[in-house]
């Protein structure tokens, strides 16, 4: 019997409790007139970010179980129903009523509902994605294990087996609620695909609101259709999180920015700095956005003549104080690990004048880190870098497109000199998608024919990259059989496991679960430890050259509480291992037992 | 006409949107045959 509609029920409900609460927070704001895109999803947000916080706290003070993820919950649904009851429930159903919808689906011409179709199997492909355990290396070395951890031992400790241990965890308090109602899927669906969907519907209501309708359908289908995005969908990983609320950041931020002066409600920069708190406590990237923020809040009291040190204080202040809530997690990175920021300067990446854009056609084709992620790299698409140049044919453009622009040139330049992924660069790619949008429509209006031609390859592209995607999610890894309710977890792992070489197989893992509750497992690099289900710590690499003798090196071991070994001959041949102690036959023969091995993977007893 | 350029400004996006998406189909077929051939030859 397949459970995953249980799975999908808890997260609606998760989902109704979030928005419903954060329609009577955003209520009691001082924010003026909002589209019902606005409203949808500022409060699903607000609501998603109170979660974010009541974790946070939970989890510090060591309270999490099951019962309190359902009576959070609870609360949260009880609260919602309370404030809708006293508010408008009624305009909010007729404004997104179904009549309204097909209304407009039967007046839309057919590029758009091309363009609506792939994106609704974009949608239930990426729900599809979330609905067996992720294979995904980072989030079972690190991101899923940490919010795992966190579950099962009822509170935020130190998991330091895992990669993430001192990085911000917001993302995790989603995961990790999922984790405590129900398990893994579900954890994968509040952390992936509810903020995936959030921040795609953020790209929609910031075109509804500056552009029109149809330029927002088109930046929403480029964005969400980026492979960038449908890597993390298909993960454990909490970008789309991040994504989504520096994406409301920005929302917020915009209608401060773009107000005329005399109607700017502060309002809009508290919910900036919040919004920007919880993104900053998910992944340190949203620095930019502040950065990038700052910028603009001095460059509109200036324009406005109002740049004096008390309008700087207040401004500054306003969205300053509720964003202070990303330094939490800053002080715990401090306590663990004496550095408080990711910088990610180890990281390959391009440098120079010449390398800026040899990044952006790299990640617009087939990614710009193929030779270190994947065979197929994590791209963009060629949508962003087809449409955003042609905006210099245009004439009478939209002014706020220009101030739009040079945030996202901003963004990009602090950007190249950090992480030069695409998933560091989702919220501008966001703002980008909706400038492509911008333009296309202008060449739907303007020059029809060549508009069409637009779209239609835009949407070729799309297609062509969910098939990609499809195959690599749905064929190379079988997912179907665990979805639809013919295969155990433990039979999934054992067909999909094979098929990654670098992770602990299926015999290794299966093993592994038999070994002590204390078992520490040590392992050369790599750790994707996740269905081990035992900490495995990597790092212990060391060769003759670093430890000169045999016996000091097991002393090392034994002095460091590790109890067993896991070797696995792919890893060692990849990243040239072969002098590492651990990897030398004499050394596993004098010190180790080896407990069990299948195809080049073995785990060993430490004697 | 309202692109710049006119006559001209339409054919530069002609030219544009050829090449990026051109670049891009035909980088993702070469991606696809090598992965192809690669399998068969391995």
């Amino acid at each position: 019997m397949p459970t995953f509609p249980l799975d999908i029920l808890i997260a609606l409900f998760a989902v109704v409790a979030a928005w419903g609460v954060g329609r009577g927070i955003l209520r009691r704001l001082p924010l003026g007139n909002t589209t019902w895109a606005e409203q949808a999803v500022l409060a699903l947000g607000l609501g998603l970010a109170l979660i974010v916080l009541l974790m946070m706290v939970l989890g510090f003070a060591g309270l999490y179980s099951q019962l309190q993820a359902w009576l959070m919950l609870a609360g949260l649904g009880l609260a919602g129903v309370v404030s809708q009851a006293k508010g408008d429930l009624a305009g909010v159903v007729s404004a997104n009523g179904a009549d309204a919808v097909w209304r407009r689906l039967r007046t839309a011409g057919w590029p758009f509902l091309l363009l609506a179709a792939v994106l609704l199997v974009y949608g239930i492909g990426y729900l599809a994605a979330a609905l067996a355990p992720t294979l995904e290396g980072d989030s079972i070395a690190g991101y899923l294990l940490t919010a795992r951890e966190y579950a099962r031992q009822g509170g935020i400790v130190s998991v330091d087996y895992a990669y993430t241990n001192t990085y911000p965890a917001n993302g995790q308090m989603l995961s990790t609620l999922g984790f405590l109602l129900r398990g893994q899927v579900l954890a994968q669906i509040m952390v992936v695909w509810v903020p995936g969907l959030l921040g795609a519907a953020t790209v929609y209501a910031l075109g509804r609101r500056w552009f029109s309708r149809r330029a927002a359908l088109f930046a929403v289908v480029v964005w969400y259709g980026m492979y960038s995005v449908g890597y993390l969908a298909a993960s454990g990983k909490i970008d789309l999180a991040w994504a989504a609320f520096d994406l409301l950041a920005i929302l917020a931020f915009a209608r401060w920015y773009f107000a005329r002066e005399g109607e700017r409600s502060w309002g809009w920069l508290v919910v900036a700095g919040l919004f920007l708190g919880i993104a900053g406590g998910t992944k340190q990237a949203s620095l930019f956005t502040a950065v990038t923020m700052a910028m603009g809040i001095a460059f509109k009291l200036w324009r406005d003549g109002s740049f004096r040190p008390r309008a700087i204080v207040q401004s500054y202040l306003v969205i300053g104080l509720p964003a202070a809530v990303a330094l939490v997690w800053v002080v715990r990175s401090y306590t663990l690990s004496d550095a408080g920021f990711f910088t990610g300067e180890e990281l390959p990446g391009e440098t120079g004048i010449t390398g800026y854009f040899r990044v952006l056609w790299d990640m617009s084709m087939l990614g710009n880190t193929s030779s270190t992620e994947g065979p197929a790299g994590k791209p963009i698409g060629p949508s962003v870098l087809a449409s955003v140049p042609l905006v210099l044919l245009l004439r009478d453009v939209d002014r706020r497109l220009w101030h739009i622009l040079a945030f996202c040139g901003l963004m990009s330049a602090m950007w190249y000199f950090g992480v030069q992924r695409a998933r560091h660069f989702l919220p501008t790619l966001g703002l980008l998608s909706l400038v492509a949008g911008y333009v296309v429509m202008s060449f739907l209006d303007r020059k029809p024919r060549l508009g069409q031609a637009l779209v239609t390859l835009v949407a070729a592209a799309l297609v062509l990259n969910l098939a990609v995607w499809a195959y690599i999610n749905f064929v190379s890894i079988q997912r179907a059989p665990y979805i639809l309710g013919m295969q155990t977890k433990d039979e999934y792992l054992a067909e999909n496991l094979l098929e990654q070489g670098w992770y602990p197989n299926h015999t290794v893992t299966s093993y592994a679960l038999g070994l002590p509750q204390d078992a520490r497992i040590a392992g050369l690099s790599v750790g994707s430890g996740f269905y081990l289900e035992r900490p495995l710590y990597t790092g212990w690499a060391q060769t003759p050259a670093e430890v000169p003798d045999a016996a000091a090196f097991y002393g090392l071991l034994r002095s460091s509480g590790i109890t067993h070994v896991f070797i696995n001959d792919f890893v060692v041949r990849q990243r040239h291992y072969e002098q590492a102690w651990l990897a030398q036959p004499p050394f596993q023969a004098e010190y180790l037992e080896q407990l069990v091995c299948d195809n080049g993977q073995c785990l060993y007893a430490v004697r | 006409m309202n692109l710049r350029g006119g006559w001209v400004g339409v054919a530069v996006a002609l030219v544009w949107v050829g090449l990026i998406f051109g670049a891009y189909f035909a980088l993702s077929l070469r991606h696809q045959v090598l992965a192809k051939l690669s399998e068969l030859i391995r």
